[in-house]
């Protein structure tokens, strides 16, 4: 599944942004370069986490950065690399912080430097609510599942691969109700709109 | 779901995928400020759209975790306790080089070394035959011959007039052969002469040979008498010699 080759900025960009196993190569390429990982992992160990904390930050890291380019808020004005330790380093900090250890962070506040806090990393950083939560139970899971591999761009081949369906036909069908049945579900909420378009 | 609903969808669709014409685009946007049924679909939608995207980062998680176990194992940094493990020892190497450099330094036979300045000999020409004997003892001396040296000085009663200069002489010679033990007795045999020629010198490379011998007890005691005399010619060496002796490095 890994491919021993070297990506340029714009293929790691491009294979994220169309999304499927094209996005999963870039991801096992991340994941197996130490220049990304490794030096994250450092970074977190070098803040009193554990190797454990680390792995999770870089996992989370990784996930938010995915969204992040897919929904275009990635402009390449930096390296996949700086934009990636950006929001691990955010992460960190922002867990640190909900850790109530506030000795410690008192003294390892992130400095400028480290702090380069963008708005795009801190509206991921909101948690899912209580309403959204709800109604996403409701859904079922395969609806969950065509939904989200559809919104990361998964070709209809990929999903129904993925579901188990007999044709592309069926999967396509299947995704058209799901999200109708999840959007009126939603409708019944205003604030829940309210929220989501917030 | 009404029929209007699924026209409303449609056309959402349709101008969020941007597979409208230009004409429809136009429409699309002049209905949506006109037609709250459309606006509400519109927020719906969009509403539904952020909501799957909440979806994704799930989906991306999951597919990232299925990557992480197929990942190689990541190193535990240990670099900073490497780091200060080095650092602690290479401080360590630090601190004792420096102990042993001042012990080094202010050690009894180095304090000798600093200290000690040889006099320089010259033939006395005389007409007897205690002068010519001291004379070629100097020589030898000079030639590095220093047993013989010794001998002839040693050979020198002590009623000969220059029996005391050949004492002061053949004490010398003995500090530099390494016979620290036996200078001390000769220097001793000179400040117990009271001979104002020697007497004071003596007393200093007494002080000297002591500590070449390792007595640096004694050495400071000897110090501490002469210090009792203020004009004494060797006061401010033996100042000197004696916060040394005291130094803080000694004590390693």
């Amino acid at each position: 599944m890994f491919m021993k080759r070297d990506f340029t900025e714009e293929e790691m960009t491009e294979g994220i942004r169309n999304g499927g196993v094209a996005m999963e190569t870039v991801l096992i390429y991340i994941y197996h370069h130490s220049r990304y990982r490794q030096s994250i992992l450092t970074f977190i160990q070098r803040r009193k986490g554990s190797l454990e904390d680390a792995e999770d930050i870089f996992q989370e890291g990784i996930s938010r950065m995915v969204v992040s380019i897919q929904k275009g808020k990635f402009e390449g004005n930096s390296s996949i690399r700086t934009y990636l330790t950006t929001i691990c380093k955010n992460l960190w900090f922002t867990q640190y912080a909900r850790s109530n250890r506030y000795a410690d962070i008192v003294e390892n506040l992130p400095t400028e430097e480290e702090l380069e806090k963008g708005p795009d990393e801190l509206l991921l950083l909101k948690e899912r609510s209580e309403g959204l939560k709800g109604i996403l139970m409701l859904v079922g899971e395969k609806c969950k599942k065509i939904l989200s591999l559809w919104a990361l761009h998964y070709s209809m081949r990929e999903i129904t691969k993925e579901v188990g369906y007999k044709s592309e036909g069926m999967t396509r069908k299947k995704k058209h109700q799901c999200f109708k049945a999840l959007m009126n579900r939603i409708k019944e909420q205003p604030d829940l709109i309210k929220e989501l378009l917030g | 779901m009404l029929m209007s609903e699924d026209i409303y969808f449609n056309r959402i669709v349709s101008y969020l995928e941007g597979t409208t014409s230009s004409t429809e685009k136009l429409q699309f946007e002049k209905d949506l400020q006109q037609d709250p049924n459309l606006q509400q679909e519109y927020q719906a939608y969009l509403a539904t759209r952020a909501a799957i995207d909440d979806l994704a980062l799930d989906q991306v998680r999951s597919t990232v975790a299925q990557i992480a176990q197929q990942a190689p194992e990541a190193k535990t940094f240990r670099l900073s306790r490497r780091v200060i493990a080095m650092a602690a020892s290479f401080l360590m190497l630090i601190v004792l080089m420096a102990l042993l450099y001042g012990r080094q330094q202010y050690s009894d036979k180095q304090l000798f070394a600093q200290q000690y300045e040889a006099p320089n000999w010259s033939p006395i020409r005389g007409s007897s035959t205690a002068a010519n004997t001291y004379d070629q003892a100097i020589a030898n001396m000079q030639a590095g011959k220093r047993q013989n040296a010794m001998d002839q000085l040693a050979s020198i009663p002590p009623e000969e007039e220059v029996y005391v200069t050949a004492q002061y002489a053949l004490a010398h010679v003995q500090l530099q052969a390494d016979k620290a033990e036996i200078a001390i007795e000769t220097f001793s045999r000179i400040v117990d002469r009271n001979d104002k020629r020697y007497q004071e010198a003596a007393g200093w490379f007494l002080i000297l040979s002591y500590l070449k011998t390792g007595l640096p007890t004694e050495a400071n005691r000897q110090l501490e008498l002469m210090l009792q005399n203020q004009q004494h010619p060797y006061y401010q060496d033996a100042l000197r010699l004696q916060r040394q002796l005291a130094s803080f490095w000694r004590s390693f």
